[in-house]
């Protein structure tokens, strides 16, 4: 692993798709750059994992897309949350919160 | 996976080569977007292009893990499994006929066994609410263990009383003969109450059951056929009901024909019922214990709550009546443990021990597979190099394993089948149920559940072992990893398989020994030359003690005439024929509250001497002991040594009441006892009195010859018939005929624990054989080493015999000391022989140390050849 960047937590991809898509309409390569802009590039995903967690999402109905020229003129997929998607996000986001919070506090209380 | 998940994917799965497409035309977009990233920050295009890739990662695991959205990977890769398994198992055509073979006689031999258990016991009684369905059995002193009955006037106050019952009636055989043309026919009949066709839920194909009118205050004077004898003896006449037939020359109308299939459990030969010609609530007859009772739980009731229902009636009913019977009670069964509660016990013995050869074959096959995951190492190593998970090797092998357990099942159903067919031919008369033993669902679920348990049995270690794998060291020892790890588990595997045949052989032997205690019987006369059989005269002809008592002098006298017989005498029952009789006798100088017990027969004056049993005191039964002289019995020894020990029985006088009538014997001579068939089993008390004293119309006439008696039969049966052509007369047999009978439950238990025992012998040979031959085929170079550096080819065999023989002595020790432990339960099934003999024990062992030596000697043997210019070649 390369030191000073965060390997994803395992689950956590799904979760940050579903974020970015929440803020819009995006192609793969548009998710992939909005992910490593927004966190400084600590979180370093080996984009092409984000493929099968579309495709995954896809099948359980969170994500929906569709081909559309894009702004440069070429063919690209836009990928949408659908409502289910955005229910989702919300128990992921929460059950993240709490776990998130919960590992804190056992740091904290291990340090004093 | 929910529904609409489930029609995504199919969606998916339907138009998945354009999705991976559309997949790598996005993946190329995406890629050159980073590529054009890259070289805004100043890379060459080649360098640019590298950059991208990095970043975007391997796209072929890309497409591939994206490929598990579409459709069902898991059922693909599952079906790709099976593709491979089945082409690897062709490539070793010699491995998977010996797993087949071994798996297919486990799978067969329990299969068939369960088909067994599931006909018998586990298919319920063809009666609606069979569940409901219950008996009652009076205990009493002196109450047979494999007999469960009640008396009439009994089952009349339970009827009354009980709040769980919904119905009961009783029933019991009551031998009739038909009047025809051509003479009396003995027809099987039976009486019963109407409460036991209300109970039995059966109804009546035409005409009508018998009522509470048919019963009391009358002679029986209907009856009700089967659908059976309607069809077999009155071609299915129509007219039938409503027709006057000839019973015992007592005309009877034949009132209804009940529904084709019904059979009184218990009474499943009888195929004519008429009503009790008593009176159920006649005081005379409460300790006549002579009926089966049917009865049906009301609907909800358990049967713990229909035992407390009937614990408080049995307290009334003991203080109302049987304040002096010791020990008087009152116990419920459900109808099936009637039916079938005999024989559980020893089908789930036969069902454990059919499941240790299981588990022997199991152990075979699971070294097999653990031998070809040895050699399989590099296989494994280079599909894992590829890429491959372990839990993915793991599943494949697994499939493998379930693709030989299912070629195993249906081997082994074939193997049930025939079993199955061979069961219903050969199991002994009396085995309840035979006809209901089939291949069917059940059994079918059955050998499927255990193919699937037996492939998880065989295979989950080997695949685990199998799919460990260190892979620089697999490619570099070209795939012989760890040989010694896996040994030791088959060294376990072979010593538990040798410990479990040595448990079913002792079982085997055991029931070897019982069958052998049955054949050395010696009843205490001479067996080989006694003619046996049984007349039922028309009641309407002999309706008096003394025309009884004269027709039996008559039958007497005539047999007695014939050439080569020796000897007549006549009795209810003896020695392996007729029915059993007791009752509660108040026998002088014990209290009258402390009834006893006493088998009753009724005799010929001249039985006994024809029999060829000693009178060892006093007198015989003569010619003076007729109807109106005093009454006299003789007794046996089992009587005077229970009842009066130490005292003189001659003279002694013992009471049989009868409701309120007491009939006074006095004891006139002692027999000898005759030992039962069972061994182990003590002689019950008995009396016997004069059949022309007190005389019944049914009798067994026992002819002692000087030639073969089966070549008197036809001698026998015409001068009967000279007598009075209107007797009915049973098949005459022969004393070695009917021990030949008695002898069919043992030796059908014993030559079926000896096939399993066998099997199971054969089973642990070969797996002895197969560790040994597969350790020294691994050691063939280390071997060739020692042998090349002097060792001598006798200490090689040595040590490979003494590893073998080692294993063998573990098994055959943990088998010993396990059948010791289990011993106890076997002990129940098979009385008299002792479980813990040393013979039984020592036998065992040596059958099994000489398997073993044989099993051992041939890879030892070619230990000890191996050519010592190995040690410096190749593999």
């Amino acid at each position: 692993m390369e030191v000073g960047r965060s390997e994803l937590i395992s689950g956590t991809l799904d979760l940050l798709i579903l974020k970015t898509l929440s803020m819009g309409v995006l192609h793969g390569y548009g998710i992939a750059q909005h992910i490593q802009k927004l966190s400084s590039d600590a979180l370093r995903v080996e984009e092409g994992s984000l493929y099968p967690a579309l495709q995954r999402m896809q099948a359980k109905g969170f994500v929906s897309s569709e081909w559309k020229r894009s702004p440069t003129g070429r063919q690209a997929r836009y990928y949408k949350l659908t409502a289910v998607g955005r229910r989702q996000l919300g128990l992921q986001e929460s059950s993240f919160l709490d776990s998130v919070a919960a590992i804190k506090r056992v740091l904290r209380q291990s340090e004093s | 996976m929910r529904l609409a998940e489930i029609w995504r994917r199919l969606r998916f799965w339907n138009r998945r080569d354009a999705l991976d497409r559309e997949l790598s035309a996005e993946l190329g977009e995406h890629l050159e977007l980073l590529v054009r990233d890259a070289e805004q920050l100043g890379l060459s295009h080649d360098a640019a292009i590298a950059a991208a890739r990095r970043q975007l990662g391997n796209t072929t695991r890309i497409r591939e893990e994206s490929r598990d959205s579409w459709g069902f990977r898991t059922i693909e890769s599952v079906l790709q499994d099976l593709r491979h398994a089945l082409r690897a198992l062709r490539r070793a055509p010699g491995f998977t006929i010996a797993v087949v073979i071994t798996l297919g006689l486990g799978l067969g031999a329990t299969t068939a066994i369960f088909s067994i258990v599931n006909g018998v016991l586990l298919r319920p009684l063809p009666f609606p609410h069979e569940d409901r369905l219950i008996t009652l059995c009076e205990q009493y002193p002196g109450a047979p263990n494999d007999w469960c009955s009640v008396s009439p006037p009994n089952v009349e106050d339970i009827a009354a009383r009980s709040r769980s019952i919904e119905a009961i009636g009783i029933g019991r055989g009551w031998s009739a003969h038909l009047t025809t043309p051509d003479g009396a026919q003995p027809v099987q009949a039976g009486i019963a109450s109407p409460g036991l066709f209300d109970a039995l839920g059966v109804g009546v194909v035409r005409g009508r059951l018998i009522t509470k009118a048919d019963l009391l205050g009358r002679e029986s004077d209907v009856a009700l056929l089967t659908w059976e004898m309607w069809q077999a003896k009155f071609s299915g006449d129509t007219g039938i009901v409503g027709r006057i037939i000839s019973l015992d020359n007592h005309p009877v109308r034949i009132v209804g024909i009940l529904e084709p299939g019904f059979h009184v459990p218990r009474f499943e030969h009888i195929e004519l019922w008429r009503p009790l010609h008593v009176d159920p609530r006649d005081e005379q007859n409460r300790d006549w214990r002579g009926f089966v009772a049917y009865g049906r739980l009301k609907p909800g009731v358990s049967l713990a709550q229909a035992r407390a229902d009937l614990a408080t009636i049995a307290a009334a009913l003991r203080r109302e009546h049987f304040a002096t019977t010791r020990g008087w009670d009152l116990s419920v069964l459900s109808l099936r443990d009637l039916v079938v509660g005999n024989v559980r016990p020893l089908l789930v013995l036969f069902l454990a021990a059919v499941a240790v050869v299981l588990l022997i074959a199991c152990a075979n096959v699971s070294n097999l597979l653990l031998a070809r995951g040895a050699v399989r190492g590099r296989e494994m190593a280079a599909r894992s190099a590829l890429g491959a998970s372990r839990g993915r090797i793991v599943r494949s092998l697994l499939v493998e394993s379930l693709v030989l357990a299912g070629a195993g099942a249906a081997v082994g159903i074939a193997i049930a089948f025939g079993a199955v067919r061979a069961f219903r031919a050969l199991a002994p008369a009396g085995t309840p149920r035979v006809e209901n033993v089939a291949v069917d669902a059940r059994v079918f679920a059955f050998a499927a559940a255990l193919a699937v348990l037996t492939a998880l049995i065989v295979g989950l270690v080997p695949a685990l072992r199998a799919a460990r794998v260190d892979l620089a060291q697999a490619l570099r020892e070209g795939g012989r990893s760890g040989p010694a790890r896996r040994s030791r588990l088959g060294s376990v595997l072979v010593s538990a398989e040798l410990a479990m045949a040595v448990l079913l052989l002792a079982g085997a032997v055991t029931f070897m020994k019982n069958f052998a205690a049955f054949t050395a019987w010696k009843p205490g006369f001479e067996r080989e030359h006694l003619a046996l059989f049984s007349l039922s005269p028309p009641m309407a002809n002999y309706n008096s003690p003394a025309k009884i008592a004269a027709l039996w002098d008559r039958v007497e006298s005539q047999l007695g005439a014939i050439p080569g017989v020796a000897a007549v005498g006549t009795a209810s029952a003896g020695p392996l024929f007729g029915g059993r009789e007791t009752w509660e006798m108040e026998l002088q100088g014990r209290p009258p509250e402390d009834k006893a017990s006493v088998r009753w027969f009724d005799v010929s004056p001249g039985f006994f001497h024809a029999l060829g049993v000693a009178l060892l005191k006093g007198r015989a039964l003569d010619a003076h002991d007729v109807d109106g002289s005093p009454l006299v019995c003789l007794v046996n020894q089992a009587l005077v040594r229970r009842y009066w020990p130490g005292l003189d029985p001659i003279g002694r006088t013992i009471v049989f009441p009868v409701g309120k009538e007491r009939a006074t014997f006095t004891v006139v001579g002692v027999v000898a006892d005759v030992p039962l068939l069972s061994p182990g089993v003590a002689v019950e008390p008995e009396m016997y009195w004069s059949n022309r004293q007190n005389p019944r119309p049914f009798t067994w006439v026992v002819v002692r010859t000087t030639a073969a008696p089966a070549s008197l039969a036809t001698e026998i049966r015409a001068r009967v018939k000279e007598v009075d052509g209107d007797i009915g007369i049973s098949a005459v047999s022969t004393m070695p005929e009917l021990l030949g009978r008695e002898l069919n439950t043992p030796r059908f238990e014993m030559i079926l624990l000896q096939s399993f025992g066998l099997i199971a012998l054969a089973l642990a040979a070969i797996g002895t054989y197969g560790l040994l031959a597969y350790l020294v085929t691994l050691r063939r170079r280390e071997i060739g080493i020692r042998l090349a550096i002097g060792a001598q080819r006798a200490q090689i065999v040595s040590g490979v015999l003494a590893r073998g023989l080692g294993l063998a002595g573990t098994g055959i020790a943990a088998g010993l000391v396990a059948f010791l432990v289990l011993g106890r339960w076997v002990a129940a099934l098979a009385p008299g022989v002792s479980m813990h003999d040393p013979l039984t024990l020592s036998a065992t062992a040596l059958v099994l140390i000489v398997v073993a030596t044989v099993a051992c000697a041939v890879p030892a043997l070619r230990a000890g050849q191996v050519d010592p210019a190995l040690a410096f070649g190749a593999d």
